[in-house]
């Protein structure tokens, strides 16, 4: 049996991609191609890349991933490992399908050496006969703004600049798919471009299907999900999560929170401005990735000008009219708590919920109780 | 009989006179005074132009105050008038050597034809046969700059170019002062000026109790009362405002509003005072230059200029800061109401609660379960905001 991974890479369509495998799981068992979701909810898969680093006894990278995956302590870690490896093995003793289809935009982010690429692969091998890659990578000006949305969601409560000059997000895609080449070859690496010009039919699910082997006849295509945040909803969602993380300490969700991601899209206008970089924004990308997509166009695309056409400019308005619709934003939602159209909370969840004081830069996931000592804690 | 009229104008510390008056009322009985009618239900005495205007058959013309204040129709305004004429007749007899003061700001802006001023006339004076009326006026740049606070607390939203625009253009100090001298007669009408080189002491309570002839020893002085609100505070109710209507029925403030600026101006992010714009202060004196001229010329003839003292000014605040900590404040509403430590409404209160665009929610469910992008959602927040401010005041 062989296995198609798609490993992202992140805000390059992967939710779009995992709905459609988990919409059109029984019709794709049809054409010969399994698709099995194993965690409710979750699209991404991102068991398999831990059982992968569980493997070779290393822990997700960062705390933050950690406590998000309850992955903070190494023998419970590989215990999880173990167990979503048995139940791969469970699972792939009853697939008879010629291919199985596996998605997780978390590969990617996580296996950031040869060696935990290895492992993954040798997982794979263990109970496939041949593995291929895909992966999608998309225009750097296109990702910082849709990673700026993402890391917003998560709870942080970076800047736009911030976090472009912090060099968290890794733009350079040269360096990653150097690893990926060694470790898994190029023949069974398959990198795929993000661009209208590039995809099948300027389509991002009809690519994937095309680069799988699968017909799209019959088969249900879901509408984009996962898309950013306008730039007045990113603007006061990062206001929120200045006083609110998104999840306690322990990695539950944080009651105060709960909802408001979905208010603030939900009454964000359609045509409220978009995120954008400034012009600035996009020369000090252009300066970073450069020569890496050059590098990777001479190998993967020797037919095309350049790796990526030009993003397109977003003129954007004025930061205080940003700021009016995100504020105007923040003024619905209360009244709407206060007319009890936004659920307050019961007296367990006020007791869970948790704030951070302004400043500082928040991960999204609320202080240890023991780090908040001499803080102005308001709620509980 | 002997009676005092304090008609204000808006913004010129008719608050703090009020707040005097209430406190001192004990002493002040004692000096000979009674503040307000026996019927007046507020510190500031609104039946009283609305019983002047009822005289001619006429009504407030905006609908909203004439609900704030209990008399939306002319029914109702006759019924003050009723109470007021009731109370008029008897306080002679009930308070033979007492000196009657009546204060309201809304005096000034509410009758502003001849007729109406000589209506207020006639029903006092038909009672007391000493009138006085006294008129505090502020230099115009600082009038509208303490206004525009005043408009919002009220309920309206409006951009502070909007409403410097507007109130600019309504601005005659002159013809109001000509108006009222024509109306009760030059003797009995006293303009006074909120400039410190002017007021006695440099102090309004001062000045104003000077002109009533109330000594001040062993009385409290208030502290300033009505401080304008920030311009953090500004930014979040002219939004709030374009959705929450503030009045929603006769005397019925909406519950939605109940207790909001109170929380927003007790936020520590919530500390920049309101300045106008060099040019906005530039085209306000430039506007009213002629008509101030006027009125020193004829009345305050020895001033060199009739405002002396610099407008309260400072460099221009930078809005994205100010919006950024109005956010803020908003934040920490959000975080209140959700925990309900603050702002619980119950069955009555939202039974009565108003929204200016109530059609907007009434295909959304709570938050916890409904899908993002339902429907097609056109112009922007702001934008939508700002078509549903309420009239120019």
């Amino acid at each position: 049996m062989k296995a198609i991974v798609h490993i992202g890479a992140p805000k390059t369509g992967s939710s779009t991609i995992q709905e459609f495998l988990f919409k059109n799981t029984n019709a794709l068992a049809v054409q010969g191609f399994r698709f099995r979701r194993n965690v409710e909810g979750r699209g991404s898969q991102f068991e398999y890349p831990l059982a992968a680093l569980a493997s070779i006894g290393k822990l997700l990278p960062g705390v933050e991933e950690q406590t998000r995956y309850s992955s903070t302590d190494p023998d419970i870690h590989k215990a999880s490992g173990a167990a979503i490896e048995a139940e791969l093995a469970a699972n792939r003793a009853c697939w008879t399908e010629p291919v199985a289809l596996f998605s997780s935009e978390h590969i990617y982010p996580w296996m950031k050496s040869v060696k935990s690429i290895k492992a993954l692969d040798v997982m794979f091998h263990r109970y496939f006969d041949h593995v291929t890659y895909i992966l999608y990578i998309r225009n750097q000006d296109d990702l910082m703004v849709s990673e700026y949305s993402e890391i917003l969601k998560r709870g942080s409560n970076l800047r736009l600049q911030a976090l472009i000059d912090m060099g968290t997000i890794k733009l350079d895609y040269e360096l990653r798919v150097k690893l990926w080449l060694e470790a898994v070859g190029r023949d069974r690496f398959d990198l795929r471009l993000m661009e209208q010009g590039f995809l099948q039919d300027g389509d991002l699910v009809a690519d994937y299907a095309i680069a799988c082997g699968f017909s799209l006849q019959g088969l249900k295509v879901p509408p984009r999900i996962n898309e950013s945040l306008s730039a007045p909803a990113a603007e006061a969602l990062r206001g929120f999560n200045e006083r609110i993380p998104q999840l306690l300490s322990d990695g539950r969700p944080n009651p105060l929170r709960v909802g408001l991601l979905d208010q603030l899209s939900r009454f964000s206008p359609d045509d409220a401005p978009k995120l954008a970089l400034s012009p600035d924004q996009r020369a000090q990308i252009a300066e970073l990735v450069g020569p890496g997509n050059e590098k990777l166009r001479r190998v993967f695309f020797p037919d095309r000008k350049s790796l990526f056409l030009p993003a397109a400019e977003r003129p954007q308005p004025p930061r205080t009219e940003i700021l009016e619709q995100a504020l105007d934003l923040a003024t619905r939602i209360i009244i709407r708590l206060r007319l009890g159209r936004f659920a307050v909370l019961g007296d367990e969840e006020r007791m869970m919920a948790e704030q951070r004081a302004p400043g500082g830069i928040s991960n999204g996931i609320a202080e240890e109780p023991r780090n908040r000592k001499g803080r102005a804690r308001r709620n509980g | 009989m002997k009676a005092i009229v304090h008609i204000g104008a808006p913004k010129t510390g008719s608050s703090s006179i009020q707040a005097f008056l209430e406190m001192n009322t004990k002493a002040l009985r004692k000096q000979g005074f009674r503040f307000g009618l026996d019927s007046n239900t507020r510190i500031q005495h609104v039946e009283v132009p609305i019983a002047a205007l009822a005289r001619l058959g006429r009504v407030l013309k905006m609908t909203d105050r004439g609900m704030r204040y209990g008399a939306p129709d002319l029914v109702s305004a006759q019924a003050v008038l009723k109470t007021v004429t009731a109370d008029l007749a008897a306080y002679p007899g009930l308070y033979p050597d007492s000196t009657l003061i009546l204060t309201a700001e809304h005096i000034m802006p509410w009758l502003g034809e001849v007729d109406e001023i000589q209506s207020l006339d006639a029903m006092l004076s038909a009672h007391f046969d000493t009138l006085t009326y006294v008129l505090y006026l502020r230099n115009p740049v600082d009038m509208v700059r303490s206004s525009f606070s005043e408009r919002i607390r009220r309920g309206a939203s409006r951009t502070q170019d909007d409403f410097v625009t507007l109130r600019t253009a309504k601005i005659d100090q002159f013809v109001i002062v000509s108006r009222w001298v024509e109306g009760v007669g030059a003797d009995r009408f006293k303009v006074r000026l909120l400039e410190p080189d002017f007021l006695t002491n440099g102090d309004l309570i001062a000045d104003f109790a000077g002109v009533c002839g109330i000594p001040l020893a062993g009385l409290d002085i208030p502290p300033r009362m009505n401080e304008a609100l920030t311009a953090e505070a500004v930014e979040v109710l002219n939004l709030f405002n374009a959705r929450v209507p503030q009045i929603v029925g006769v005397n019925t403030v909406n519950p939605l509003s109940r207790g909001v600026i109170n929380r927003i101006m007790a936020h520590p992010q919530s500390k920049t005072p309101i300045l106008l714009t060099a040019e906005q202060s530039a085209g306000i004196a430039a506007a009213t230059a002629e008509s101030s001229e006027k009125l020193r010329a004829a009345y305050f003839p020895d001033r060199k200029a009739l405002y002396i003292a610099a407008p309260k000014s400072g460099v221009a605040n930078e809005r994205a800061e100010i919006l950024a900590r109005a956010l803020e404040i908003a934040v920490d509403l959000f975080v209140d109401l959700r925990s309900e430590r603050w702002g619980k409404l119950d069955a009555d209160d939202l039974r009565t609660a108003k929204l200016n665009d109530a059609a907007a929610e009434t295909d959304e469910s709570d938050g916890k379960g409904g899908k993002p992008g339902k429907g097609k959602r056109k112009g922007r927040a702001a934008g939508r905001a700002k078509a549903a401010r309420q009239p120019a005041p």
